[in-house]
């Protein structure tokens, strides 16, 4: 619950601030909670978050190229490069791509049973719940499989990087069978698992175990409704 | 690790080695072949270091006993031609693989098998398809860390004549066989006695490699 509030918030201020200030606090707030959360992870989120870093600036290029609006903030022998909203644009990019990031690490933090219980008192159907949280299990399973197979067509003598691109076609080929006949045992042992969690019981169905909001949880949800306040407040 | 291989495993003859538990060799070559190669960025996959991979796989057969196994073709006869294509640098399979592949089934009498899916096969059926898919690459050595696990009394026999006559084999394919490296356990000694009334075959006290060595090509 409160780091569902957590991701709400700082994805709205994200996508709706106009100015830096919100979403850089923000920013800095789930970039504090993960680094406190997990110091080591801190460092292998960074190294993650920069191998999008070359599609993020060739995206930031183009909006200070093609955004012309605002005040001049870089010219070149009176030829202007830069303009402020360009340069507003392409900052709030990077800060907002950051933001998803670091929500998606937050959130795959969370147990999957937890997710259930979550959505169980929320009152969303036992049925709905269980097929969303099997669906987002098959995501790591596909990438994990992915991998697996790719070191099957390796292991079989096969040089990936010096196979031209007609082969490289043909590599991909090889790749999908086994993802496919992975997938269909992967989800047919999936579905006999929803089965025996009660998928197909007809009513409502709660599951017994409390899942109560702790003290931390009323200190972050303090402190959003805190952040979102003095936000609002500065906006008017 | 290959020139250890090739230092402490001469060609020429074949291998029987004592591991001091069944799962010495797998381990060694679960690690230096698979763990380490489990690309975790997607820059790695393009990298010098993923090319040894291949190099190695060309050069290594494996044979390994705890580990899910993969198959990328939709027939057991289509998954060995590949290797034997795969070994003539060819990416499309003909007439002439298929026809070697089935000499394989046959040899190994599991020609029944031939258009069946390799996703379906029991445990002891995908070893041995396996092991012949391995072994289709002509390896320089082929590596079996623990042969009798998951295969019947049957099936032990047939897997034994087969390696016997893996030299003469690969020579009917036109490539040279694999120099082969099976382990055993000292409890287990009495099964492989089959092989050890060939000449071909030697018998080696230990496992001489550790995980601790530098893997270099």
């Amino acid at each position: 619950m409160s780091i569902l509030l957590l991701g709400i918030s700082s994805s709205v201020w994200a996508i709706a601030a106009q100015d830096y200030v919100m979403p850089i606090i923000w920013l800095v707030i789930l970039l504090a909670i993960v680094s406190i959360d997990n110091p080591h992870e801190f460092q292998f989120f960074l190294k993650r978050f920069s191998q999008i870093g070359v599609t993020l600036i060739s995206i930031s290029l183009l909006q200070i190229i093609f955004r012309r609006a605002g005040t001049v903030v870089l010219a070149v022998h009176q030829f202007p490069l830069v303009y402020s909203e360009g340069l507003r644009e392409a900052i709030l990019l990077w800060i907002r791509f950051m933001i998803l990031f670091v929500l998606a690490r937050v959130f795959a933090q969370v147990s999957l049973f937890h997710f259930l219980l979550f959505m169980n008192k929320s009152r969303f159907s036992l049925e709905m719940s269980l097929l969303l949280l099997t669906t987002l299990k098959l995501i790591p399973f596909i990438f994990t499989e992915a991998k697996r197979a790719l070191w099957f067509l390796c292991f079989r003598g096969i040089n990936i990087r010096q196979l031209s691109l007609r082969h490289k076609f043909w590599a991909l080929k090889k790749l999908l069978y086994p993802l496919l006949m992975r997938g269909m045992h992967y989800t047919s042992y999936s579905a006999l698992a929803l089965e025996l969690r009660g998928y197909g019981k007809r009513g409502a169905y709660r599951i017994p175990q409390a899942y109560p909001l702790q003290g931390i949880d009323w200190i972050l949800i303090l402190f959003i409704i805190g952040v979102n306040s003095i936000g609002i407040f500065q906006i008017f | 690790m290959l020139n250890q291989l090739r230092t402490h495993f001469p060609e020429g003859r074949h291998y029987l080695v004592f591991q001091r538990h069944e799962d010495e060799i797998n381990s060694y070559f679960e690690q230096a072949l698979y763990t380490r190669f489990q690309f975790l960025h997607k820059n790695e996959l393009w990298s010098k270091a993923s090319e040894q991979l291949p190099h190695w796989g060309r050069l290594i057969g494996w044979v390994p006993d705890h580990f899910q196994l993969l198959f990328l073709s939709e027939s057991v006869e289509m998954e060995i031609a590949e290797a034997i294509a795969l070994k003539k640098n060819q990416f499309t399979v003909g007439l002439a693989e298929i026809e070697a592949a089935n000499l394989l089934l046959t040899k190994l009498k599991i020609a029944h098998l031939a258009k069946r899916n390799p996703f379906f096969l029991s445990q002891g059926e995908t070893k041995m398809l396996w092991l012949l898919c391995q072994w289709a690459k002509f390896p320089e050595h082929l590596i079996i860390g623990n042969l009798p696990a998951h295969l019947s009394q049957q099936r032990l026999p047939l897997v034994f004549d087969f390696l016997t006559a893996s030299d003469q084999l690969a020579q009917e394919l036109g490539f040279h066989g694999p120099t082969i490296i099976l382990g055993c356990e000292h409890s287990q000694h009495e099964c492989y006695s089959p092989l050890l009334e060939h000449i071909t075959w030697e018998v080696r006290d230990q496992w001489p490699l550790s995980n601790e060595d530098n893997f270099s090509a």
